[in-house]
């Protein structure tokens, strides 16, 4: 570190005389070379600065701004360094030195050759051939990765995925702030840093804890490719930059490290409001750096699988394995019975295994009750010595679905006074959309916006502004028992009366879901609408809420029913909400829906229909 | 009511217990992923809440832990086949005792063993399986010598 300081000190102090030093020495012009977008990718700059923030990771105090500067500091220190060691800023900026020296040819010009004890460690134990990008599938319970998650793994010479190493870039957060934890990751206040762990460690995380499925996606790098982005890695991984939720998250920073390799595609010039990870996946197919996709299936999607591939395992064999899984008969009584065959005594002990191991998770076994019941299933399993493999159906891929963002074009009629409106939602994805590549049941606004224009009165109004609104309906079944839920926060034209008025409006829900042909959900809801003019006609609402999806690759209809209770300050009425929708999908990224609403308030009844043309961009 | 707030809120809300130091090593046992970062058995919380791995201050994780742990003995330096095996203790098990799994073809193929014989090499471990996981508090380089045993007589 003194030695930087040292040479920062140096290069203010002669700098004129250093840059003609270097000039003519290396017989180069480095203004030309400050532009090359390799050099401008290693440096991570984009719209005239760079996006690291952290003031180490620049040689010149200018750095950050003035790429050309940082150049000749760059070379100056390579080439004056007296550090013999991991403290060269050669061993520190091993990337910006290959790539310089390719150019410059600077090894010849130097007096020795400094030793990277630790970075040759590391390359060792990394040893990088390959490269994947890992999308984590969507996650709805929880905002920060609803959207997904990318990271990518570097893979040693084995044919095993599980030796290599996850990239992977992250806020350096404190989930114990709550709300605050929100403002920050939104507006920058957290410290985003790459980081690198077994390959194993993230399937754990993710897959076992979160139960997310995980998408592998082959790169078409070469080995020195892959070893130049290990060496980026290298010289980037303590230096920081702050973290934005939206656009300069974790998938975007994934991308500067395929843009050092390949910058003519500019892959992060694609991103500057808003990185959504599967996005980032596109870019890269278009581009055809994806060769190769391998689904990896979380804890739970492979009990759902085992149980779909061996259709011989009936109710009562998924019971039995329960009961083993939870140790609530006794394993070797099992082993003894009979009546049961060997091959179906191994596929409910392989059953009772992945469901001990999801279990001991989501109950959190104490550590010694873990261990013993993990030896004694295993044990058990072990005695029948025959092979279950599983076979996975892999799903349609996330860059299968429609694109995030939408556009709608209206016509209708609002209890007879006709319409037309536009809607625009910038993400994500709504019950009424296409499932291909999407978590079934799910819907996540974040925001949207509807404006309706009544031709005959000459009116435009506001008709709806989501802020944000979820549902998330998961089926519960004879193993998973999960709850459902919906929350809803808007500003929203609603009946009242004999005519519509806007309200803030305020709706959270749960319930359970049930699915055969149809995605079923009931739950009760409860909110609350502010009504902006007049707060006499503000309302609390509650009531049972039904919602079936028949959901299809061409068609989707859903149907719903809300009757409640509608309290206002002096006095209570009844309420009955219908919705239908009905959605036909012309292409990946175009579809037509048809949708009635109509609703009982107080006695009095008020219809909407429209038909509308939607296209996801 | 709850769950529904923790689903809004995410669940980065709930508040992180804090972790007593425990004198039993986990590190180079059974229950490394659950039990390795809250060795007290109240596991999970400080994992539940990674979120796209919005957590940590350790950014590095490449030179972890088998520096601690008893040493194999019959195996010649292999430290990338003694520190998986380390951490996947609990998946290792789990797939020698169905005879098949990733992380038991990661260790056939850390240990060089011919393809072709691999099926008899599983098949002579699962029928091992009591032996190689002897009981609770078994070490990955018990594991490890006892797998080699075996390999030699495939």
């Amino acid at each position: 570190m003194k030695s930087l300081k040292r040479y920062k000190k140096s290069l203010k102090a002669g700098f004129f005389a250093c840059l003609l030093f270097i000039h003519n020495a290396l017989s180069y012009d480095l203004e030309t070379l400050s532009h090359n977008p390799k050099w401008l990718k290693l440096l991570h700059f984009k719209n005239g600065k760079s996006e690291i923030d952290d003031p180490k990771f620049f040689l010149s105090k200018e750095g950050k701004t003035n790429p050309y500067k940082e150049l000749v500091a760059t070379i100056q220190a390579f080439l004056e360094s007296k550090e013999r060691g991991d403290n060269h800023p050669i061993c520190k900026f091993p990337a910006r030195f290959q790539f310089l020296d390719s150019l410059l040819k600077l090894k010849s010009k130097l007096s020795f050759f400094p030793e990277c004890k630790e970075l040759n460690k590391f390359l060792r134990e990394i040893n990088p051939q390959k490269i994947s990008i890992i999308f984590s599938d969507y996650y709805i319970n929880s905002p920060a990765s609803m959207y997904g998650h990318t990271f990518l793994r570097i893979d040693p010479p084995f044919k095993s995925p599980l030796l290599g190493y996850a990239v992977n870039y992250a806020a350096n957060a404190d989930a114990k702030e709550g709300l605050m934890y929100y403002i920050k990751g939104l507006t920058g206040g957290y410290k985003g840093f790459y980081s690198i762990f077994p390959y194993y460690k993230k399937i754990f995380e993710y897959a076992n804890l979160e139960s997310r499925n995980l998408w592998e996606y082959s790169l078409n790098l070469k080995p020195e490719e892959v070893r130049f982005i290990t060496l980026h890695i290298w010289e980037i991984k303590d230096h920081y930059s702050y973290y934005y939720f939206f656009d300069k998250n974790c998938s975007y920073q994934i991308l500067y490290l395929i843009d050092i390799v390949h910058p003519e595609y500019n892959l992060t010039e694609h991103f500057n409001l808003w990185t959504i990870p599967v996005d980032t996946i596109r870019v890269l197919k278009e581009k055809g750096l994806i060769i190769n996709l391998h689904f990896r299936p979380s804890a739970t999607t492979l009990i759902s699988e085992f149980i779909k591939g061996n259709p011989d395992i009936n109710k009562n064999d998924i019971s039995m394995a329960q009961k083993i899984a939870r140790f609530e008969i006794n394993i070797k009584n099992f082993l003894k019975e009979k009546s049961i065959s060997t091959v179906k005594k191994a596929k409910i002990l392989e059953l009772s295994k992945n469901l001990f191991l999801y279990f001991s998770i989501k109950e959190k076994l104490p550590q010694k009750v873990y261990k013993k019941r993990l030896l004694k299933l295993l044990s058990a399993r072990s005695k029948i010595p025959v092979k279950i493999p599983i076979k996975v159906k892999k799903p349609y891929p996330p860059e299968y679905g429609h694109k995030p963002a939408k556009i709608s074009f209206e016509a209708g009629s609002e209890n007879g006074k006709k319409f037309i409106s536009t809607t625009v939602r910038t993400a994500y994805h709504q019950l009424e959309d296409r499932d291909t590549g999407f978590l079934k049941g799910s819907e996540i606004m974040f925001p949207a916006m509807t404006l309706k224009n009544f031709p005959d009165r000459n009116k435009t109004v506001i008709d709806n502004i989501t802020f944000i609104k979820i549902i998330s309906i998961s089926p519960r079944n004879i193993i998973f028992k999960p709850t459902s839920w919906l929350v809803n926060f808007s500003y929203q034209r609603d009946w009242i009366n004999k005519q519509k008025k806007p309200f803030i409006n305020f709706e959270t829900g749960f319930g359970l879901g049930y699915e055969s042909h149809f995605l079923y959900y009931i739950g009760i809801s409860s909110g609350a609408q502010i009504n902006l003019y007049n707060s006499k006609n503000s309302r609390l609402i509650s009531g049972i809420k039904f919602i079936s999806i028949y959901s299809g690759r061409k068609i989707k209809h859903i149907f719903s029913i809300y009757p409640g209770l509608l309290f206002y300050t002096n006095n209570i009425t009844k309420s009955v909400k219908f919705n239908y929708k009905s959605s036909f999908f012309i292409s990946q990224n175009t579809s037509v829906t048809a949708s009635l609403n109509y609703v009982i308030l107080g006695g009095r009844n008020f219809y909407q229909f429209a038909f509308s043309t939607n296209r996801f961009f | 009511m709850k769950k529904v707030l923790a689903g809004i809120l995410g669940a980065a809300v709930i508040a992180l217990p804090s972790f007593a130091v425990n004198k039993e090593n986990v590190g180079c046992g059974l229950g490394y992923m659950l039990f390795k970062d809250a060795p007290d058995s109240t596991l999970f919380e400080i994992l539940a809440v990674t979120t796209n791995g919005t957590f940590g201050n350790q950014t590095f994780g490449i030179t972890t832990g088998t520096l601690e742990c008893k040493q194999p003995e019959k195996v010649v330096k292999n430290d990338r086949l003694f520190k998986f095996v380390t951490e996947n203790m609990d998946q290792l098990a789990a797939d020698i005792a169905s005879g098949n799994g990733e992380a038991l073809d990661t260790v056939a193929e850390l240990m060089n063993i011919p393809v072709d014989k691999r099926d008899a090499f599983y098949r002579k471990l699962q029928a091992n399986f009591d032996k190689i996981y002897s009981s609770e508090t078994v070490q990955s380089a018990d594991v490890i010598d006892r797998i080699v045993e075996i390999a030699q007589e495939v």
